[in-house]
């Protein structure tokens, strides 16, 4: 499994990349040793003692001349954007400095993956050279999930220097890394289908099993269709017409605004629990299941479901999760899909994201039957230790309420997922509430 | 990311290191034999332990070099010292040791340094430092005034010996 090759993109200068100096040992010993032996000789007066200290000071000139710093600048390439766990990947980093220089290049701060060559770690020493220079690694994916690749690091000096510098010249890309198949089944296991599977027959008629009318004959009708005994009962040729197998269109419009640690993945989790929920039942309901995200259709599930589903949608939760954290793709355009006339759109959502709000409300103002399922994750955040932290906690909390106060202003139901209560229990309060607002509905208005 | 650990002792690094602290032990047996040392094996002993310190700690090294130069100068400000020349190549022996703790030093990364060119440098390195020495001390052995004149004109020499050798490396 592997996507587009992603590479490391450029971006804003931050401390850490201006780096620091760092001295050779040897630069206070040769320091220390000529300064003070000059001192002893000044100080007791004989000459011959200057003669101890006269090596050091040359060495130290030396050393500490001035030498025009060496720029370094660096790429990181990795050949995938999503693996499976326990998949290995390679990469490759490509560095450029001007002059002649020694360089020391570690690929530090990398997660949820384990080197395989080099080893122990991907570090490379290079020779007194020029660039640029060209240096491979393999890693291993061992957890799954959304992992930082981490930083590409140099220590440089130029040749004879006393003084090095130490900075980071590129950001390795991140890595989506979904399960194995084994994982996958007990993350994702089908339940609750009852909920709402049926709960939606759509208003378009098409070749299907379920009953929907009789009319009568047009040329062009099968003649399979043909209902025998209307037709001697009524003297005339008469079809029946049916549902079609596939009953609707239900769109899952994913945000998963989580970081890399273990709480988050948990959320990771919970969040691609209560889609799968949703997306099973409809797939079981013969219904096309299509995940949205990112202002676009990003794939319709296969009407089987099955492992490659469950693959496809935590991919797209990774996705999402990834996108939302980049603040470089922020700045591009956002444009909401135009989402089938009968689609059914589920949010599902830690109501974290600035934009996912709006977005639902939107689908709700263009006549789409939306519902928002919010991801609970209070109890997954560590104990507040500080005051400040019990501010920022009681902070996130309400800013979450206000949102979903804002969804159900915005007529979009909403029904949280906590970590007791299970999905089909949200889902069927969800369905409740729909329910209710079809009935008080206009007669001709028809939702999927 | 950099910092040296137990995985980073490359038989490259090992090889280096061991080298300083052979070169250190010669020049502790040759001051000891030069003689002029009041507790001859407390001195030449302290300094080769130094040395194995600062092969472990790069942060010793200053302690390396100030305790040789303490074992070369207490030798030449002895009554019956040795011969001058025999003082250069003592000192050439401590700047060699420190330069080749200090290589070993910075092959700490977890991936192991090419070490050629490490000989060459501290040849070299040994070599600007005897002559350094030699020089001032012959200059400084005039009488009278010529003597300091003379220092003063060798320590200009070393300086400019020095931004030559800058400026070439730059």
């Amino acid at each position: 499994m592997s996507g587009a090759a992603p590479t490391s993109a450029p971006r804003a200068t931050t401390p850490a990349d201006r780096g620091r100096r760092r001295p050779d040992p040897r630069l206070p010993a040769y320091l220390v040793a000529g300064l003070g032996a000059l001192i002893v000789a000044v100080a007791t007066g004989r000459d011959e003692v200057a003669a101890l200290g006269a090596p050091f000071v040359l060495l130290l000139a030396v050393g500490v001349a001035p030498r025009p710093p060496v720029r370094a600048r660096g790429q990181v390439r990795v050949d995938a954007a999503r693996v499976v766990e326990g998949d290995e990947f390679a990469g490759e980093v490509l560095l450029d400095w001007d002059g002649e220089a020694e360089i020391d290049v570690a690929l530090a701060g990398w997660r949820g993956v384990t080197p395989v060559e080099p080893l122990p770690a991907p570090v490379w020493a290079l020779p007194a050279g020029r660039g640029p220079v060209r240096v491979e690694f393999r890693l291993k994916a061992t957890s799954w999930g959304v992992h930082d690749l981490g930083d590409v690091w140099v220590r440089v000096r130029r040749p004879g220097s006393f003084v090095f510098q130490e900075y980071r010249v590129a950001r390795a890309p991140t890595l989506r890394v979904l399960p194995t198949a084994l994982r996958l089944s007990r993350l994702l296991h089908p339940s609750e289908p009852r909920a709402i599977a049926g709960m939606h027959p759509t208003r378009f008629r098409g070749p299907g099993t379920d009953f929907a009318e009789l009319r009568p004959y047009q040329p062009g009708d099968r003649l399979r269709d043909l209902s025998w005994a209307t037709s001697a009962r009524l003297g005339a040729p008469w079809v029946r017409v049916s549902h079609p197998e596939r009953t609707g269109t239900v769109l899952l419009a994913l945000d998963a605004v989580f970081g890399d640690e273990v709480e988050s993945m948990e959320a990771l989790a919970r969040a691609a629990r209560t889609a799968w929920t949703v997306a099973s039942a409809h797939l079981r309901a013969q219904d096309r299941v299509g995940l949205l995200a990112q202002g676009r259709t990003a794939a319709w599930l296969p009407p089987r479901g099955g492992r490659r589903a469950r693959w496809m949608l935590l991919d797209e939760l990774l996705s999402v999760g990834r996108a939302a954290e980049d603040t470089s793709r922020r700045r591009q355009h956002r444009r909401r899909v135009v989402v089938p006339s009968d689609a059914l759109v589920v949010g599902v959502s830690s109501l974290r994201s600035d934009t996912f709000v709006t977005d639902l409300i939107h689908y709700r103002r263009a006549g789409h039957t939306t519902v928002a399922l919010v991801i609970d994750t209070t109890d997954l955040q560590p104990p507040a230790a500080a005051p400040e932290d019990q501010v920022a906690q009681r902070l996130r909390s309400a800013q979450r309420d206000a949102e979903r106060r804002a969804l159900e202003q915005g007529g979009v139901p909403t029904a949280v997922v906590t970590d007791t209560g299970d999905v089909g229990a949200a889902i069927l309060a969800l369905r409740r509430r729909v329910q209710v607002r079809r009935s008080a509905a206009p007669a001709g208005v028809g939702t999927s | 990311m950099f910092v040296g650990r137990l995985g980073a002792w490359w038989p490259v690094r090992v090889r280096t290191a061991a080298a300083g602290v052979a070169l250190a032990v010669a020049t502790a047996w040759g001051a000891v034999l030069a003689g002029g040392l009041e507790r001859p094996a407390l001195g030449g002993g302290l300094y080769v332990l130094v040395a194995v310190g600062a092969a472990l700690v790069p942060a010793g090294i200053t302690l390396q070099v100030v305790v040789g130069q303490v074992m070369v100068g207490a030798l030449m400000l002895a009554p019956g010292g040795p011969p001058g020349w025999v003082l250069a190549a003592l000192v050439g022996g401590v700047v060699a040791t420190a330069e080749l703790l200090a290589a070993a030093a910075r092959m700490d990364a977890a991936a192991a340094r090419d070490g050629a060119g490490t000989t060459p440098r501290t040849a070299g390195a040994a070599a600007a430092a005897t002559l350094a020495f030699a020089l001032v001390l012959g200059m400084a052995a005039l009488p009278g005034l010529g003597g300091l004149v003379g220092v003063l004109i060798a320590a200009a020499a070393c300086a400019g010996v020095a931004t030559l050798v800058a400026r070439e490396a730059g």
